[in-house]
Formats: C-alpha cells, sequence, structure tokens
C-alpha cells in the first residue's frame, strides 16, 4: 500500500506543497529576506520618484522649447508687419 | 539654496534646485515670497525636480529673483497652501500623472505579464466590482454597479478574460475622469469666487479700493462695514462697532469694539463701520467659507439637475431588462455585452452637475455670486421681472432738488434738522439730504434724542421736548396722523412734480418736504429692452415713492406696469400674486424694504450696494455697478439650459448608435465599453466650456 502511495503523483504534489510551506515560511521569516525585500522596496520606490523627476525634467524642458518657438514666431510676424 | 539656471529667456527664468529641495506646501511658500517681488507676474514650482519658474516683466531683474533665491534657507520658507489658480494646476498635474501611469500599467501588463498571471490578475480586479454590484443589489438597488457587474460577469462567463479586463479598465479610466473633471471644476469655481468674489475695501492713499481677499497683506488697512464679516485677523485703528463673537466664543450678545481693539476672523459687525489694520490673513477661515458656499450650492441642485439623477437611475433596470431580452432572442453573449456595456445614465449624471458649475464659475468671473444651480434655471425659465426703483434701476446717488418749508418753518431750519436726524443712517437718501445740508454751510449739533428707524419708513426722535419724524408720506400722514392742511395741500400741488419727497414734522405739525431727484440709471432703458427681447414677457416697477414719480420712471424705461407707495409687505404680496397667476418670477432689489419681496420671489437678485439683509436673502448677488450683468445672467442661464438639453440628445444619439453596432455585431463590446466612455467624457468636458461666448458666437 505504501508504495501505492508513493507511486501516486498526487502525494508527492502533496509533500511538495508541504514543504515549500515549510521552507517558504522560513526563508520569508528569515533576517536575510526581509532586508533584500527592504531593499528592493525601497530600490522601486527611487525608481518610482526618479521616473517622475525625470518625466518633468523632460515636461518642462519642453515646455520651454514650446515658449521659444512661441516667441520666434511673435518675432517673426512683427517683423513681417 | 543652490539652484542651477536652466531656461533663461527674456521674461522667463527656471531655476532647479533639485529632487527633494522642497516640499509642495514649501513650493508655494517659495511662489509666494517670490510673487512679492517687483516685477514678478507669476511663479510655478514643482516640488519633485525642485524646479522655479519666474515670469517676470520689464520692472523685475533678474538678478534680483538669483539672489533671492540663493539666500533662501530652508527653514525659512513657508509652507503655505495653494492659491486657487495653483490648485487646479495641481490637480491637472495630478490627472495627468494618474492617467499616464494607468495606460504605462496596462501596456507593461498587456507586454510582459504570462497569460496565466494576466488572468489571474482579471479575476482579482473584477472582484470589487462585482462585490459593489452584489452589494447594490442585496439593497434592493438596480443601479450602474449592477450593470458594471453584469458587463463584466458576462465577459468572464464567456471567457473572455482581454474583453473583461478593457472593461474594468475603461471603467477606472472613466472613474478618474468624472473625478478629475468634478475636482477641477468646483476647484476652479473656488479660485473664481476667490478673486471675483471674496474682495475686500482696502484703504490707500487715493481712497478705498476694492481687491481679491488673498492680495491683502499683514500691514494693509481694510474697511469692514455693518452686516459684514470680519474676513482676517487685526487690530482697529479707526471707528467703533458692535461685533458678534459668537462663532468664535458662543456669546450671542455683541461685544463693543473700538480703536485699538483686536478683532478676528469669521466674527460679525452687528453694527458700525471700522476700519482694521491687517495682522494675519486667515485662510482657513476664508477657504472654508467658500467651499461652505459651494457645498450649499450643490445641496440647492437645479431641478433639472435631479431630474437628470432621477432619470439616469430609472434607465438602469430597463437596460438591464434589455440585455436579457437581447439575450433570450439570440442567445448571443456578445451582443448581450454590447447592450451591457453601453449605459446612458453615466453620462446624463456627470455632465449636468458639470454644466451647472461651469456656469455658475463664469457667473462669478462677470461678478456675479449665484448661490445654487436652481436660481440659474429660474432665472432662465421666468417671464416675469419686478423692479424696486430707487437704487436698483435708479442711481445710487440722489441729490435734493428743492426743500419746502411749512408753516412758520424755515427752509434752512427743515434741512438742518433732516440732515441731523438722517446723518444716522447710510440711506442713499439720508445721504444726499446731509450734503446738501454740508453743501449749504447748514451746521447740525446733536440736539435730539437717540433716534429710531423705522424699516422702510423713516425715522423718529424727541427735539427740544417735541417728537420730531421724517420719512415717507405713508409713515408721516398716515401712520403717525400728521395733518395737511389744505394750504399744505395746495402748496405742494404748486411744487410736486417728478421728484419724491421725504416729509419733515415737529410736534405733530408738517414742518417741511424735502423733494430728492433720483435719475434712472443710464442703461435701464436698453436692459429692459434687452431683457424683454430675451423672453420675459412682463417687466413691473414697484416703489414707495408716489405716483408722479413712479410714472415718469416708467414712461423714461418703457416698463408697463407699476405700483407707487407700496409698502415692504405689499412688495411681497405682489409677487406672490404674480406667482399665483402661474408667472415665473424674478425680484430686482437692493434694500432692507425688498427683502421680503425677494425671498417670496422665484429667483431673486441683489444689486451692488444693496443692504447686507437684501445681498443675503437674494439668491443672486451682483457686484458690479450697472444693470447690463442682468442680461448676461439671462443669457448665461439660457445658454446653459439649451447645453443641458443639448447634452441629453448627444447622450441619447450617440449611446443609442454604440448599442445598435454592438447589436448589429458591427463593434466588439471592448470597442463599444470604449466609445461609451468616450463619449461620457467628451461630453462632460464640452460642459466646461464658457457658455456666453457660444452663445454670442450662435446670435452672432
Amino acid at each position: 500500500m505504501w508504495k501505492d502511495c508513493l507511486k501516486c503523483d498526487r502525494v508527492w504534489v502533496f509533500v511538495g506543497g508541504i514543504a515549500a510551506a515549510v521552507i517558504g515560511k522560513k526563508v520569508l521569516k528569515s533576517p536575510k529576506t526581509r532586508e533584500v525585500c527592504v531593499k528592493t522596496v525601497a530600490q522601486a520606490m527611487k525608481l518610482h520618484q526618479d521616473a517622475q523627476t525625470t518625466f518633468a525634467n523632460i515636461k518642462e524642458e519642453a515646455e520651454d522649447i514650446c515658449f521659444d518657438a512661441k516667441q520666434e514666431a511673435a518675432a517673426a510676424c512683427d517683423c513681417q508687419q | 539654496m543652490r539652484y542651477q539656471i536652466r531656461y533663461d529667456g527674456p521674461g522667463r527664468l527656471r531655476l532647479r534646485l533639485g529632487q527633494y529641495a522642497f516640499t509642495r506646501e514649501e513650493g508655494f511658500g517659495i511662489a509666494a515670497l517670490l510673487r512679492r517681488r517687483p516685477g514678478v507676474l507669476a511663479v510655478r514650482t514643482c516640488c519633485k525636480n525642485g524646479s522655479v519658474l519666474i515670469m517676470y516683466d520689464g520692472a523685475g531683474k533678474k538678478e534680483d529673483y538669483l539672489s533671492f533665491v540663493g539666500g533662501l534657507r530652508r527653514c525659512q520658507i513657508p509652507q503655505v497652501e495653494p492659491t486657487g489658480e495653483e490648485d487646479v494646476q495641481s490637480i491637472d498635474l495630478m490627472f495627468q500623472e494618474k492617467i499616464t501611469a494607468m495606460i504605462a500599467k496596462r501596456l507593461a501588463e498587456q507586454l510582459l505579464l504570462p497569460v496565466p498571471l494576466r488572468m489571474l490578475r482579471t479575476g482579482l480586479r473584477a472582484a470589487p466590482f462585482l462585490w459593489h454590484g452584489l452589494k447594490s443589489l442585496s439593497k434592493g438597488r438596480v443601479n450602474v454597479s449592477v450593470l458594471d457587474a453584469a458587463a463584466i460577469t458576462a465577459s468572464l462567463w464567456q471567457g473572455s478574460f482581454r474583453s473583461a479586463s478593457s472593461i474594468m479598465f475603461l471603467l477606472s479610466l472613466s472613474d478618474v475622469l468624472e473625478d478629475y473633471t468634478k475636482k477641477r471644476t468646483t476647484s476652479a469655481l473656488s479660485a473664481s469666487l476667490a478673486v471675483h468674489i471674496d474682495t475686500v475695501w482696502k484703504i490707500t492713499g487715493q481712497g478705498e479700493v476694492q481687491v481679491p481677499l488673498a492680495e491683502v497683506e499683514p500691514g494693509d488697512q481694510i474697511r469692514i462695514r455693518t452686516g459684514a464679516m470680519i474676513p482676517v485677523d487685526g487690530k482697529i485703528c479707526q471707528g467703533e462697532a458692535l461685533v458678534n463673537e459668537a462663532s468664535m466664543t458662543g456669546e450671542p450678545l455683541p461685544a463693543r469694539k473700538a480703536e485699538g481693539d483686536m478683532v478676528y476672523a469669521g466674527t460679525i459687525i452687528e453694527e458700525g463701520s471700522v476700519a482694521v489694520e491687517v495682522m494675519a490673513r486667515n485662510d482657513q477661515t476664508r477657504i472654508s467659507r467658500i467651499m461652505d458656499m459651494i457645498e450649499r450650492s450643490e445641496e440647492l441642485k437645479a431641478g433639472v439637475q435631479s431630474k437628470a439623477e432621477r432619470l439616469a437611475d430609472r434607465i438602469v433596470p430597463y437596460h438591464l431588462l434589455g440585455a436579457l431580452a437581447v439575450y433570450l432572442f439570440t442567445r448571443n453573449a456578445v451582443k448581450t455585452l454590447a447592450v451591457l456595456t453601453v449605459d446612458y445614465s453615466c453620462a446624463i449624471k456627470l455632465s449636468t452637475p458639470i454644466a451647472v458649475i461651469s456656469a455658475m464659475r463664469e457667473a462669478a468671473g462677470h461678478r456675479m455670486m449665484v448661490k445654487g444651480g436652481r436660481y440659474l434655471e429660474a432665472f432662465a425659465e421666468a417671464d416675469t421681472i419686478v423692479f424696486d426703483k430707487t437704487g436698483t434701476l435708479t442711481e445710487a446717488c440722489p441729490q435734493v432738488s428743492r426743500v419746502v418749508a411749512f408753516g412758520d418753518f424755515q427752509r434752512d431750519e427743515v434741512l438742518r434738522t433732516a440732515a441731523c436726524l438722517e446723518e444716522h443712517f447710510p440711506h442713499s437718501v439720508a445721504k444726499a439730504i446731509v450734503k446738501k445740508a454740508f453743501e449749504e454751510g447748514l451746521r447740525h449739533e446733536e440736539r435730539h434724542a437717540e433716534v429710531t428707524y423705522v424699516v422702510a419708513h423713516g425715522i423718529a426722535s424727541q427735539l427740544e421736548g417735541e417728537k420730531v419724524i421724517i420719512g415717507s408720506p405713508h409713515f408721516v400722514f398716515e401712520d403717525e396722523g400728521v395733518p395737511l392742511t389744505a394750504e399744505d395741500q395746495a402748496k405742494l400741488a404748486g411744487v410736486e412734480g417728478e421728484d419724491s419727497a421725504v416729509y419733515l414734522a415737529v410736534g405733530g405739525r408738517l414742518a417741511g418736504a424735502v423733494f430728492i431727484h433720483d435719475p434712472v440709471r443710464e442703461e435701464a432703458a436698453e436692459v429692459i429692452t434687452g431683457l424683454r427681447r430675451l423672453g420675459i414677457k412682463n417687466v413691473i416697477l414697484l416703489t414707495g415713492d408716489g405716483e408722479a414719480a413712479a410714472k415718469s420712471a416708467c414712461r423714461r424705461l418703457g416698463i408697463d406696469h407699476y405700483l407707487a407707495r407700496v409698502l415692504p409687505e405689499e412688495k411681497a404680496a405682489k409677487v406672490e400674486r404674480l406667482k399665483a397667476e402661474g408667472r415665473k418670477v424674478i425680484m430686482v432689489g437692493d434694500g432692507i424694504n425688498d427683502s421680503p419681496a425677494l425671498s417670496a420671489a422665484h429667483v431673486s437678485v441683489a444689486m451692488k450696494d444693496a443692504s447686507d439683509l437684501a445681498r443675503e436673502v437674494a439668491d443672486i448677488a451682483l457686484l458690479s455697478a450697472d444693470l447690463w450683468e442682468l442680461l448676461t445672467l439671462r443669457r448665461l442661464s439660457m445658454a446653459l439650459m439649451e447645453r443641458i438639453s443639448g447634452n441629453y440628445r448627444k447622450i441619447l444619439w450617440l449611446n443609442t448608435a454604440f448599442l445598435l453596432l454592438g447589436l448589429g455585431g458591427v463593434i466588439q463590446p471592448s470597442v463599444s465599453a470604449l466609445c461609451h466612455n468616450a463619449s461620457t467624457v467628451a461630453i462632460s468636458a464640452g460642459s466646461m466650456r464658457p457658455l456666453l461666448e457660444e452663445r454670442a458666437k450662435k446670435e452672432a
């Protein structure tokens, strides 16, 4: 009967699941994992803020270019008149 | 603070102080400090990259701004609330970021996430929608949440995760857009009220100048009069007043405040007029007052707005039944989904309040304070307008034309006594009498006892042991029973013209009459003609003045009906009668005596120089001095009603078209959902466009 059990895939999946849960709990609770997670989240937050800064910089520089273009167009109109 | 010059052009300078250089509130503080420098036109800051954009004119010096920013220490920067304009800009920016993030996230999910994970995510995202739908159903409500849940469930049931995900994405996008549109409209209304309506009288070298409260700085002096709320914390530097501090201390009795005493924002002047030196501008009180007003205005929804909401809610069950019928007849889930993804209610519910709030904002821009959407609706529907005469149709600066003495009284004595009594009341007629006495060099010492003001009638007091009264003929001859002899009558008949008269009686005998010439406003006749052209059928004049004055004003202004010598309660009764006849009535007035009629009308308008009570009672307060704004208001309100019905038509046709296209299988449910949401947003955004400009184009 035991041999039959060992041949059954579902049993192995069940045992594997329990092992994964036990190991996973250990890993998650370890200080090293916590440290890695904190660092990863901090990196992601920094990345998010940097992306926002870059986006703001791009937008402002584009605004400045548009302003210059408008000024030039206005000056050209004045010259034609 | 260290900075980099990122842009340096004519009148435009952009500095960058770096990431984390200042917080959002500190950014507003830097902007506020820079705006005080000479030549600065506008300042914009962004805390994300620490940028400061300064726009300046010829009077500004770049070096000055650079040294100012360079000399700033972070600990010195005040944390400031955004101005109205800054608030609108922040809302715009937040919306742009939110939308960009949503679209980027969706693209990333579609490109990078494996299919099983995407399916799992779709299932998880569907849960809140289904939960809201079930919650509504459990309460017996069949609303838009049920419709959304049904559409998502149908997609998932069909195994079309992509379609379910698209529907949810569009619904979220539509929520963000809805939230943004509402926030922006309210914020723009608040900013407009702060600039145009929330104003104070600042005392300057050239006299008193009306300025937005936001521009008042500590050290400035402002004038506050009877009935007004004190908008700042400060010290009285001139005058005396009874101040009601109940909002602060809970004490119901007003406290007497004189020169040197402190007064606080939010308290009210019950009597008197004071000049206050500003010590602190209590922005919180000011902003919360504006927000209160906006909240109240939302309670005073236009009837059309409430109708729209009811209609939108009523449509949903039929919509669900329709979808069920489609499924029963066609057995086609895609077609059923097409019906479920398109609904009429979202656009109706969203576009109508946005149109109303935008119209209120536009009115504020024209210096008109509309206290609720329903008043704009009533103004558009009105067919009768009732005007008070003095101060409304006439200039607010009447002049004394004649002074007539009776019996053994002398003319100068009559004028002197009249001025002595009238100087205690800031009414335009009283001011005219006091001015005339002053011009003629008639000095009047305080010889009388305390004066009593009888609203809309006159003034009574004691002079050297005798009762002295001054006021309308009704007050003097009927209420007080002063006899009018045949001789007096003959004398009066000889001088009575188109001017109105104020009578003075001493010791029960008629002493004299002061005739007041009150010319009609230059624009009044044209405004009345314009109102007729815009659908006002009846124009009525109500006045406490005599028959001759009323008749003359009507002749000049082309008014067909008038009632002369009316008392305040008679004015209100007349308005009630008009309403009983089925007319929609607008009442325009300015005095305390107009207040009953103002509250009786369907919609009431108080003029610029109206008494505080009249302004409080009126539904719309004008802040500019002329009558032209009545035409603007009529045009604006009519344009608003046209826009709302135009929106209904668009919503009906567009959504029906999407529905039919979906039913016919021409477009997929996700495309019909996209079309539906895009049209909702487009119609709502269109509702924010200026109404008057559009109407002017149409009229042209």
